[in-house]
């Protein structure tokens, strides 16, 4: 395995104290666009999906360049498919690159997955066997990419179905394993971490207390669909309760993260999407400091 | 690397109906077979696709109907995987998936829907450029306009629709039952284009479309006044050019003359 060991310029890791802390976000959605920058709504930072604005012009570069004038942003990749078999698309992350130097993110994630192999991609977030094989694979591919883009980037656990026979470690194992050996962060999606002990039947505390906290620089909050006994990651509906409650674990054992709410279907109007957001400022009070650190921007 | 490519191959074949049997790592154990685990991967996979197919061809899915519009849409993905990491293109090749697949070549209304939608899609997010406004045609002077070159911008497109597809989409658009669908005697040249953020259209004469011709092969305005003295005579052919750069240049489809 040949992980680069040279430095990226980002706030790095280290204690949660020294954690980046944007506040409390939302997705940027194009249903709210104009209502994002005639309002100016109470919104701390937008993630956005990076290969929405992987464009020559137009529309989305057009609100994506304005609403970046008034918000801080970080960018969230859905194609990387960093535990995939085929090469790494250097053509992608090329205009990853270009995108990240003009919205000069926070930070770049993406998935722990693959989306597709021989040259297909199935635009979904695909599990990976919690093998030695894939963690030398993805932390390798990592490397790679933290190289290419000039940044240390984040890597976000993923709702599964499937479990596989040959995985020899946990999944919180597996993703610190990959976090440790690629010198990566974490983007922990808390409403993941309930859908896949749900379906698993593994302990979501145990999850939470086994990703090493102090790479964990982003949390997402979002909502699933009950599907006879599995739950579907459908990101469809209000967050739930179970997951207020995890999420209430977690930020007691993390401390204050930067955290928002993922809509990508059946979008409410803003205000709904802001009511949730309060929710969250409120359940991370005590843990978070008065007021949003600004980060520089990596 | 050869067991994590062995399962993707055989995960991916199985999710896309392309394989019947599961990877042989796939665990069994459990409630919820394996199977049905699978199912969920294979069912979000296409939903996904239908989805975006969805959003990018409204008034096809208006004039095909749910049902069809799902079939046309699975036979699509099954012949045209994505092969681009941004599911924004997985749609591109579908008005020629329908322009030479049965059954629906023998409905030529869709893949000129399918057409029209496309383009539309693609100036939305087309480059931007510079734009050639009236002002700037009413500084040049008189003796450089012979020289002048009128160039179309990026996000500007030409079609040639023998259907009533415009009109269609418009009634889509605007939560009506369309109309039906109505070939013309000959085909209508469209010029399409985004002004802003917003995409426009309007129809052209046969003058009009063979200018626009000239420009977009690199024509300069003194060979489209020559060529237009041949179609429509000396004496309005000055007038008309004249008349059809102002109207390119309030339509704002020009990068540079």
């Amino acid at each position: 395995m040949s992980t680069s060991l040279r430095p990226h310029r980002d706030a790095g890791t280290g204690s949660p104290a020294q954690r980046p802390f944007l506040g409390f976000g939302l997705g940027l959605r194009p249903e709210h666009y104009l209502e994002v920058l005639d309002g100016r709504p109470a919104v701390d930072w937008f993630e956005i999906i990076s290969e929405n604005y992987l464009v020559d012009g137009g529309k989305p570069l057009h609100y994506l360049d304005r609403i970046r004038e008034h918000y801080p942003m970080v960018m969230h990749g859905v194609s990387l498919s960093i535990g995939g078999s085929d090469p790494l698309d250097f053509e992608y992350l090329a205009a990853l690159k270009r995108l990240a130097a003009r919205v000069e993110p926070a930070w770049v994630s993406d998935h722990l997955c693959w989306t597709g192999i021989d040259g297909r991609n199935l635009h979904d977030l695909l599990p990976l066997p919690y093998t030695e094989e894939a963690i030398a694979h993805v932390a390798e591919r990592v490397g790679r990419v933290q190289d290419c883009l000039g940044r240390r980037i984040l890597l976000e656990n993923v709702s599964s179905y499937v479990t596989y026979t040959d995985s020899c470690v946990s999944e919180w194992e597996f993703l610190s394993a990959v976090a440790e050996r690629a010198d990566c962060c974490i983007l922990l999606d808390v409403n993941n971490v309930y859908v896949s002990a749900h379906n698993h039947g593994f302990d979501p505390l145990a999850y939470l207390d086994g990703v090493p906290g102090e790479r964990v620089r982003q949390i997402h909050l979002a909502g699933h669909s009950h599907h006879g006994p599995l739950i579907i990651d459908t990101h469809d509906h209000p967050v739930p309760d179970p997951v207020w409650a995890l999420y209430a674990e977690a930020i007691a054992r993390l401390g204050p993260v930067s955290t928002m709410i993922e809509r990508d279907d059946d979008i409410p109007p803003l205000d709904v999407l802001l009511g949730e957001l309060a929710r969250a400022r409120l359940l991370a009070g005590s843990a978070s400091p008065p007021s949003p650190l600004r980060v520089s921007c990596a | 690397m050869t067991a994590l490519r062995d399962l993707q191959r055989g995960f991916q074949a199985r999710v896309l109906g392309e394989a019947d049997t599961l990877p042989a790592t796939v665990a069994r154990a459990g409630a919820v077979s394996a199977e049905d685990r699978m199912q969920v991967y294979a069912d979000a996979i296409r939903l996904r696709f239908l989805d975006v197919l969805g959003q990018d061809y409204p008034g096809l899915h208006a004039l095909a109907g749910d049902d069809r519009f799902r079939t046309l849409g699975l036979g699509y993905a099954a012949a045209h995987p994505s092969r681009h990491p941004s599911i924004r293109w997985f749609g591109r090749h579908l008005p020629a998936f329908l322009r030479s697949t049965a059954p629906w070549r023998d409905q030529p209304v869709l893949g000129e829907m399918a057409r029209f939608e496309w383009a539309k899609g693609e100036l939305l997010d087309a480059a931007d450029s510079p734009v050639v406004g009236i002002e700037d045609v009413a500084a040049i002077a008189p003796d450089r306009w012979a020289a002048m070159q009128p160039r179309l911008k990026p996000a500007v497109r030409r079609l040639a629709l023998e259907w009533n597809v415009p009109r269609l989409w418009t009634a889509v658009d605007r939560g009506d039952a369309p109309p039906p669908p109505v070939r013309m005697e000959r085909a209508v040249e469209w010029l399409l284009w985004r002004e802003d953020v917003v995409v426009r259209w309007r129809s052209v004469e046969p003058d009009e479309a063979w200018a626009l011709r000239r420009c977009a092969a690199g024509g300069d305005f003194g060979s489209i006044c020559a060529g237009l003295c041949r179609r429509v005579g000396e004496e309005a052919a000055a007038f008309r050019a004249a008349t059809y750069l102002k109207q390119w240049a309030a339509d704002s489809v020009l990068e540079a003359v």
